[in-house]
């Protein structure tokens, strides 16, 4: 499903190709795979950071102010706050200590939307109890650039079920 | 099928004559993008309570890629035939219903929607009616039908019965 780039390729060859002499046309800017990739990535290595030093503060910062999060066993939130709701009382309970996204489908619809299927292992503790614990997940999501050049969620759904992508 | 759209737009606007003025894509029509995506919705329904695999997998891309709550994620239309083929060995549906309740369309061609799904299923004698909600990103094909190229799903314990 990611061949953005090699369509790209093609896309830019053909505008060489059959360009106009005179004037060059006006079009949408041509999508940057590799920025927004990088951009995208960027943002979840944040959120990793983020997540296992329970900075809920700097979550929120990488949802959008309208975001929704859909996670099984939680009403939808809609907004930053409904997720705070949420996500606070699992901070306030879990320690967690790694988490590893596995991004397996990125489709970069626009320089400043993506939307990306995949992944992510997420390791945690239980507060003042030993062991730790890994959910295995999966997760859909849309991811915009806003004006100040920081990639967010817009949207995102994921449901820990341990379920191992079939090969 | 996605990318040869694009390139094929890119291809028509390269060529075009200079005296024209290139006409860029049409803003997509969200009404029409959710009617269809209902439709689409609607036979996933009626494919289900006819146990029609081959009707469902048809509603995907060639490509897709379909999350389920407890089964593996499973890429192509026929590992998503076979899916079904699977569930429809031990499970009878009813009933079934599926409601979209928000859907964008960022580029033409390029659609996402959520939406809640309610089915009731037989198995082995056991009724029992599932609530689900959903996420799914879809492409329309040169034919001009919307199939899913992604759709992740899951039981959703906290609808209100």
């Amino acid at each position: 499903m990611y061949r953005s780039g090699w369509a790209g390729a093609l896309l830019a060859l053909a505008l060489i190709a059959c360009a106009p002499k005179e004037a060059p046309v006006a079009s949408a800017p041509a999508v940057d795979t590799a920025a927004v990739v990088a951009g995208v990535n960027d943002m979840w290595a944040r959120w990793a950071v983020a997540d296992t030093a329970e900075d809920l503060a700097a979550i929120m910062a990488m949802m959008t102010e309208n975001a929704r999060i859909d996670i099984r066993g939680f009403p939808p939130m809609l907004g930053r706050e409904a997720a705070l709701a949420v996500f606070q009382p699992v901070y306030d309970q879990l320690d967690y200590t790694a988490l590893v996204m596995s991004p397996a489908t990125t489709v970069a619809i626009s320089n400043d939307l993506v939307h990306q299927a995949g992944a992510f292992a997420e390791s945690y503790t239980i507060k003042g109890k030993p062991g730790t614990m890994t959910d295995h997940a999966r997760y859909a999501a849309a991811i915009v650039r806003g004006a100040d050049g920081q990639w967010r969620i817009a949207y995102m759904m994921a449901m820990v079920d341990s379920t191992v992508t079939a090969k | 099928m996605r990318n040869a759209f694009f390139v094929a737009v890119g291809l028509a606007a390269a060529c075009a004559p200079a005296e024209r003025e290139v006409a860029t894509p049409a803003a997509p029509d969200t009404a029409a993008v959710r009617q269809a995506i209902q439709a689409h919705g609607d036979r996933w329904a009626e494919f289900d309570i006819a146990a029609n695999a081959a009707g469902l997998a048809g509603l995907h891309a060639e490509d897709a890629t379909a999350a389920f709550f407890g089964l593996p994620t499973a890429t192509g239309s026929a590992a998503i035939e076979a899916l079904f083929n699977a569930y429809f060995s031990t499970t009878r549906v009813t009933a079934a219903a599926s409601a979209v309740t928000t859907v964008a369309a960022p580029a033409p061609g390029v659609a996402t929607a959520l939406g809640t799904y309610t089915v009731t299923t037989d198995s082995s004698g056991v009724v029992r009616t599932g609530w689900y909600r959903w996420a799914a990103a879809y492409r329309q094909g040169a034919d001009g039908q919307w199939r899913v190229g992604y759709i992740q799903s899951f039981p959703d314990s906290v609808v209100r019965k």
